[in-house]
């Protein structure tokens, strides 16, 4: 992603030539380097961490198919706010109730992460050439903005209605750099694109292949097939008809409408290069709308007695936040839920492949050099996103992983559920906090312009409501009706 | 300082006012005891997948072609 300011904003003309530097000294002191050393890092100790915790008699009981619980003795050092009804102070903690083991401590949780976080960010920062001391100072009121932003995220009507952190650690900066001004002091810990790399490369742990087979054809017509058509003819309208200036936010808004929501926003506003702002607003649009589209869906669904698995099948496609996609569907019914979740996580799963394709075109067709000529190989790979590697590579490594190591799904399980996906969780609210303290409200609002990505968005989502339920009444309905319904009753 | 107290206000009274009502409260016990997380960005931040994706993989264990093949599942 890139700042907004007018000297600094890049169109495919003013792309200037990148000063060459050699592989060696780009690996040590680039930002998308290190986010995708300090993801491997991180990876691997908390891979460890649960392999060398594995129960005694682990493997015979795997080749016996015994269910084994594993866990991960990270898990408790590891940790964010919890969700409160009445008082804030039980987000972090709650004394138990007499009788009852309801109680709730995540301090150490808390400082856990802050310590991991302010550890390996704060090496990438002096390999980078900057004061590490600068980076800690301000790293703490950065941290205790985003624990602000979880606490908010967490009151329990909040929560229901799927307004998720994102959002809050967006405002919270907003406010700051829009009321008081952003402190000085916090400046060197507000590093948007450092954290958001770093967390998409611990999410490619998440992105497991073997996922896009659990609902068979039928998951994959809907989210595999439908899914990037709809991306691709929405970008498409996008620059030919509705002639959108910024190629990155009309990807971002396409991405984030067509995919899943925040994470596709996020991993493809950093794959192209997009600006703070451009994603703020795609995730501010997409959010608007899903809240309106977790209500009126079933309802609609209902009214129109569509049975619940195509329902199911078409909220999951539709829905952009995995969250609001399953409450819709519980608003259904269980069967409805459990679809429309599983088509979600498999395009959760088209995430990596929208990365690397969208850095590629980006690369290779947006970011000519001044004559217009299509840059070489060595300059595709000069600019192609590193991180982006990083990310398909914790992505490859952790689908093997999971498919040939015996017990190799309970191990990756416990590893994302109980470590990597909590501090995943941090360096995504860390980067929204940093993106509202340097955001500008004029910035946003120059967006609602024209309402061009408005229209944009409702056109997208408009072809992806008709094509996703053509597709999954197809599937669900006709070809693979009885095997659906013996899947899920 | 508005802003702080129109947060403070909104966060500690306004909203735990309504999830007071009995309708908000059953919805979110409905979905807590679902296992489900309105605000999951991603699908391995949601607990119900544990028992869906156990469910589908007995499913192709028991059945290898059904969802890959029309027609072979009866």
């Amino acid at each position: 992603m890139t700042d907004s300011t007018p000297d600094e904003s890049q169109t495919a003309s003013e792309v200037p030539v990148l000063e060459r530097v050699s592989l060696w000294k780009e690996m040590c002191t680039k930002e998308d380097w290190w986010a995708v050393w300090i993801g491997a890092v991180v990876l691997s100790i908390a891979f460890l961490a649960v392999y060398l915790n594995l129960p005694a008699g682990f493997g015979e009981q795997v080749a016996a198919g015994e269910n084994v619980k594993v866990s991960s003795p990270l898990k408790s050092w590891i940790a964010k706010p919890g969700s409160w009804s009445s008082n804030p102070i039980e987000a972090i903690y709650k004394a138990a109730t007499t009788g009852e083991d309801d109680g709730r401590n995540l301090l150490p949780g808390l400082l856990g992460v802050f310590g991991i976080s302010v550890v390996v960010f704060g090496a990438g920062i002096t390999a980078m050439g900057h004061n590490p001391l600068k980076f800690a100072r301000g790293f703490v009121g950065i941290f205790l903005l985003a624990t602000l932003a979880y606490v908010l995220a967490g009151q329990a009507v909040v929560k229901h209605y799927n307004l998720e952190y994102a959002l809050w650690a967006l405002a919270v900066g907003l406010i700051i750099s829009n009321t008081v001004g952003t402190p000085e002091f916090l400046k060197p810990a507000v590093r948007t694109e450092f954290y958001i790399k770093t967390g998409l490369v611990l999410l490619g742990a998440g992105v497991l292949f073997s996922r896009l087979l659990a609902l068979g054809v039928p998951g994959i017509g809907v989210a595999w097939v439908v899914t990037p058509i709809v991306l691709i003819s929405t970008y498409a309208f996008g620059q030919k008809v509705l002639k959108i200036p910024s190629k990155s936010l009309n990807m971002v808004i396409s991405a984030d409408m067509s995919v899943c929501g925040v994470s596709a926003a996020i991993a493809t506003a950093a794959s192209c290069r997009a600006k703070k702002e451009e994603l703020s607003f795609a995730i501010g649009l997409s959010l608007s709308f899903t809240v309106i589209m977790m209500v009126v869906m079933p309802a609609l669904i209902k009214a129109l007695g569509m049975s619940e698995i195509l329902g199911g099948a078409w909220m999951g496609g539709t829905i952009d936040a995995t969250g609001a996609v399953v409450a819709a569907g519980a608003a259904l019914g269980d069967q409805a839920a459990e679809v429309a979740a599983t088509v979600k996580m498999i395009q959760n799963i088209l995430i990596g492949v929208t990365a690397f394709g969208v850095a590629t075109y980006w690369v290779t067709n947006v970011e000519t050099n001044d004559s217009g000529v299509r840059p070489d190989a060595r300059e595709i790979w000069y600019r192609f996103p590193k991180f982006v590697l990083g990310f398909v590579a914790a992505s490859a490594v952790f689908s093997t992983i999971y498919a040939v190591l015996p017990g190799g799904d309970e191990i990756v399980n416990a590893m994302v559920k109980q470590s990597t996906k909590t501090l995943r969780g941090w360096f995504f609210c860390l980067a929204f906090v940093s993106i509202g303290l340097e955001t500008n409200f004029r910035d946003l609002a120059k967006f609602l312009k024209g309402g061009k990505p408005l229209i944009l968005y409702v056109c997208g989502q408009s072809l992806n409501l008709i094509l996703t339920l053509a597709m999954a009444w197809l599937m669900f309905e006709v070809v693979f009706k009885d095997a659906v319904q013996d899947l899920v009753k | 300082m508005a802003i702080l107290a129109a947060i403070a206000l909104v966060w500690l009274f306004v909203l735990p006012a309504i999830g007071e009502s009995a309708a908000m409260q059953a919805a979110i016990a409905e979905r807590e005891a679902r296992g489900i997380d309105s605000g999951a960005m991603f699908y391995t931040d949601l607990e119900m997948m544990d028992d869906v994706l156990a469910r589908s993989k007995q499913f192709h264990r028991e059945h290898p072609d059904a969802l890959w093949i029309p027609g072979s599942s009866r």
